[in-house]
């Protein structure tokens, strides 16, 4: 297994990249960098510019502006076969006419390596991926999950410093994809590798990765790691994109440095962080809390009807009708203290204002 | 359950497709009895049966002569029209290239000019230049018709691979030519074999360009047996022809059975 | 290392797919195309500019009646072979297993045997003893052998079963690639086998008709063989006509002028249905 081991991860650096398409701005002005050994996810929706900017880190597309660095290299214009960075494509793309081994062997082969060299390296990432004994199979006698495992045995068994993904997991079964997400980060934690990787399971980006990028019309939005983009998400986008959220619409009533006052279009008076630039006195808001930090009582709050009362196992989810339009989703454990109410019990809303985040209503698109 | 009785229209649509069918085969076929006949004139039924027309075929000096011609021109009309459609075939599905709609107009064309326009134009340029009669000639010409039908194959082969495997060759270290020998080709070998078989039996059958860039004494089988139904009768000529039925079916056919049994 | 030497999305770069199709492209303007502009060039100028050759084609009563008798036997053959073709599309179309592979084979026969073999066994067929006259007589319909050869009876009857192929293949495409479930929907919805025919699978089957007739129609008329080995002087087409003019006349010019009506033709029926035609899914009908 030591010998799959390289140099270790290498740093990924973007820089100010721009790519469009004819008329469709794929990239605009996206700048990323990813340090060695670390998991990085690309987040975003479809059509978001993940893939473009994957495959310009593969050298598969070149950026119309900007650089991008591997290593401390500029890369910007090398061509894919120079790269020398692992790639797992969407649908594996395992060549169909080779055998599994000769499918790993193959970028070995491609650098020139003795055959008994290739043969141990190509034993060690068979190993590796546990397939020790599949070697002779042709890509097509194995499963959705094993034809996965080879793909990703190919693209390490070269020792590349950074391994790039796309969406690799998104053919799988739900059971598969989750032993496959430990898999792929032991894999990574063992060989010490960067990895990007692109997905628009905002869930498996929060299990999986060190820092999450989230891209929106080829933009990043924010970047962090999962408890900050969670906790703290920088835009209305990042706070819809990411977990749940209840969005409240109103306007700006009062504002200091941190926090905002916002009455809302269906009445009552909320309280939250500020989050964004924008905000003013008399302008639009949006208030987004997470539904497990919303505090159901009968003291203080807005007021409100319980509409509807969701159990799912160990937890219940409780909708709470506010006026004539607002609906407030709150969470909490199925034996926690809201478990005796019933759909008609009147209830205040209430959460901590460092739990809320307002953000300008033009923000939204 | 009950089978339910087919209702008169449907026997009739079958009888007439039926009918059809036997006429649409039947002429194509009816050269195979034709040579094995012993008589001295073309007749059918023959009255008496013999090989002697496959005899006098193969000892007759001129008809030989044509034949190894016109395999010789089908033979290197394959490997050209193959090699060079398939390039085209690759320049079009997997290059960068802008004007794909001019491009495939540019290359279709010799299938939608009528071959007779073709062979004029032809032999008054070939003439000029010494090339009709000539080897060079007829492989310029029989590859300039095979083309679109190897171009329109092989494309059709390559749109259908996935271009995510050529992409991970070239990840995986390969160069632009590794890449290409190592996974684009052995995976649409079936498409190019194919390719080559159609440009193999278009030169073979092909009449009319023929006809005009043939020499008194160098000659296309098509071309001699155009001439000798003109002015004969003998069945060596259903021997010929059913020798060029016969490999021209044969080609196809295992064509066609390939291509079933790899889309299984 | 400049841009455009890069590769984009994994595709061979612009010079190298230049270089992929200059070998093909040179030969196609060399072989076929410079070829042609020399045609048109020799009708032209003979040596001066002059558009004689065809003023005279359009001017010249014979002439003219072979361009009409063209037109006509094109049109004649075309529905002919529609009227045979569509029933024998409609079978295969439905049929599954053997019964399609051995009518697909029917279809694909004929198509893949030289055009010149299935006119000579018309030659052989019609002739004044052949199997036609032999049977005509032996039912006792006629007494005389008739003159069948070189008649436009002949021709038609020759063309129409040459071309057949080239009106199946279309029609099959397209109503193979009607769903089952409509005429399916149909009959549930109380619709008989002929209404379901009349409004369901005939209209959506009108895109292989147009095809599969313009091709015919195209192919028709510049045939040659066929006119050439069945037809005679009273059935001469355009195509036999420039053959003749090559060979037997050798008047060249006016021969171009002819090929070159033809080919103008040709081009602008093609560039005008050239959606209708689908000329790029016809590389399986080789041959
Ligand atoms: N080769 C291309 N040609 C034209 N448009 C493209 C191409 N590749 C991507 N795009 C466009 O760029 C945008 C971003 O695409 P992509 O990077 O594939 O998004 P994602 O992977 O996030 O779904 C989309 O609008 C897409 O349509
Ligand atoms: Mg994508």
């Amino acid at each position: 297994m030591a010998e799959l081991k390289g140099a270790g991860g290498a740093p990924v650096s973007i820089a100010a990249v721009e790519k469009r398409f004819g008329s469709v701005a794929a990239l605009q002005g996206v700048s990323l960098d990813a340090g060695a050994g670390e998991f990085l996810s690309l987040l975003g929706p479809s059509g978001s510019g993940k893939t473009t900017l994957l495959m310009m880190i593969a050298g598969f597309e070149i950026p119309d502006r900007g650089t991008i660095a591997i290593g401390g290299r500029d890369v910007t214009e090398l061509p894919a076969n120079q790269r020398n960075v692992g790639m797992v494509f969407q649908r594996y793309a395992l060549f169909p006419h080779m055998t599994v081994a000769e499918n790993i062997g193959f970028p070995l082969r491609m650098r020139g390596l003795a055959r008994s060299e290739m043969s141990s390296r190509v034993e060690d990432a068979l190993k590796l991926v546990r397939l020790d004994g599949y070697g002779t199979r042709l890509p097509s006698q194995l499963s959705g999950g094993q034809q996965q495992r080879v793909a990703l045995a190919r693209a390490v068994v070269f020792r590349p410093p950074v391994l790039l993904m796309d969406e690799p997991l998104a053919a799988l079964d739900k059971k598969l994809r989750q032993a496959m997400q430990l898999e792929v980060r032991h894999l990574q934690r063992e060989l010490g590798l960067t990895v990007l990787y692109v997905t628009h399971d905002q869930e498996e980006a929060l299990t999986m990765s060190d820092r999450i990028a989230v891209l929106n019309d080829g933009r990043i939005e924010q970047i962090g790691r999962p408890e900050e983009l969670y906790e703290m998400p920088a835009s209305a986008f990042v706070a819809d994109f990411i977990g749940e959220t209840n969005f409240l619409s109103g306007d700006v009533v009062g504002l200091d440095a941190r926090e905002c006052r916002v009455l809302l279009d269906g009445d009552g008076l909320v309280t939250g962080r500020v989050a964004a630039d924008g905000l003013a006195a008399g302008t639009g808001a949006r208030l987004a809390v997470r539904p497990d930090r919303v505090r159901l009582g009968n003291a203080e709050g807005i007021e409100g009807t319980i509409a509807e009362r969701i159990y799912s196992g160990a937890m219940l989810m409780l909708a709470v009708r506010i006026g004539e339009t607002t609906t407030i989703m709150a969470r909490g454990p199925s034996n926690g203290p809201d478990a005796d109410r019933s759909v008609g019990d009147r209830v205040r809303v209430s959460w901590k204002p460092e739990d809320a985040r307002v953000y300008p209503a033009a923000a939204e698109r | 359950m009950r089978a339910r009785a087919p209702s008169l229209g449907s026997v009739a649509l079958w009888a007439l497709v039926g009918t059809i069918l036997a006429v649409l085969v039947l002429p194509t076929l009816i050269v195979v009895p034709m040579s094995l006949t012993g008589d001295q004139y073309l007749g059918f039924p023959p009255r008496s049966w013999s090989l002697k027309w496959y005899t006098a075929y193969f000892s007759d000096a001129e008809w030989i002569r044509a034949t190894l011609f016109s395999l010789e021109i089908a033979a290197l009309t394959t490997v050209v029209a193959t090699i060079l459609g398939t390039c085209a075939a690759l320049a079009i599905v997997r290059g960068d290239v802008k004007g794909l709609g001019w491009i495939n107009a540019f290359t279709l064309a010799p299938m939608i000019v009528p071959h007779i326009v073709v062979a004029v134009a032809m032999y008054l340029t070939f003439a000029r230049l010494g090339l009709t009669g000539t080897v060079l000639g007829f492989v310029i010409a029989h590859t300039i018709l095979a083309l679109p039908y190897v171009v329109l194959t092989v494309s059709a082969t390559l749109y259908r691979l996935d271009p995510a495997l050529e992409m991970a060759a070239l990840n995986l270290g390969a160069s632009r030519l590794q890449a290409f020998f190592q996974v684009t080709l052995p995976l649409s070998l079936p498409g190019i074999a194919t390719a080559a078989a159609f440009a193999f039996i278009i030169s073979l059958d092909e009449a009319v360009v023929s006809f005009f860039l043939s020499g008194v004494h160098v000659k296309t089988l098509t071309r001699k047996l155009f001439e000798d139904i003109d002015y004969s009768l003998s069945p060596v000529i259903a021997s010929a022809s059913t020798l060029l039925v016969v490999v021209s079916i044969a080609v196809m056919a295992a064509i066609e059975l390939a291509r079933r049994s790899v889309k299984r | 290392m400049t841009r455009w030497r890069q590769v984009r999305g994994g595709r061979w770069s612009p010079l190298a797919a230049m270089l992929l199709l200059s070998p093909m492209a040179l030969l196609l303007i060399a072989g076929f195309f410079y070829p042609l502009v020399n045609l048109l060039g020799r009708s032209l100028w003979t040596p001066e500019f002059s558009l004689v050759h065809y003023e005279r084609l359009l001017g010249e009563p014979l002439y003219l009646l072979i361009l009409m008798r063209t037109l006509w036997i094109a049109g004649v053959v075309s529905v002919f072979t529609l009227l045979l073709g569509y029933p024998v599309a409609l079978v295969m179309a439905r049929l599954g297993g053997w019964k399609a592979a051995l009518v697909a084979a029917c279809v694909l026969v004929p198509l893949w045997t030289s055009a010149l073999v299935r006119s000579y066994a018309w030659v052989v067929l019609l002739q004044r003893n052949g199997i036609v006259n032999d049977t005509l007589r032996g039912l006792g319909l006629t007494e005389q052998p008739l003159r069948l050869i070189h008649t436009e009876g002949a021709l038609l009857v020759a063309m129409t079963h040459v071309l057949l192929p080239f009106m199946v293949l279309p029609i099959y495409s397209v109503l193979r690639a009607i769903s089952t479930d409509l005429p399916r929907a149909a009959a549930n919805l109380g619709a008989g086998t002929w209404s379901i025919f009349r409004h369901v699978t005939l209209p959506l089957s009108l895109p292989g008709v147009f095809a599969g007739t313009l091709m015919v129609f195209i192919l028709s008329l510049g045939f040659y063989i066929t006119p050439a080995l069945v037809g005679g002087p009273r059935t001469l087409m355009i195509a036999t006509l420039i053959g003749q003019q090559m060979t037997e006349l050798l008047n060249w010019s006016f021969a171009s002028a002819i090929a070159a009506a033809l080919l103008a033709v040709t081009l602008l029926l093609v560039a005008a249905f050239r959606r209708v035609l689908r000329i790029d899914q016809m590389a399986g009908h080789a041959g």
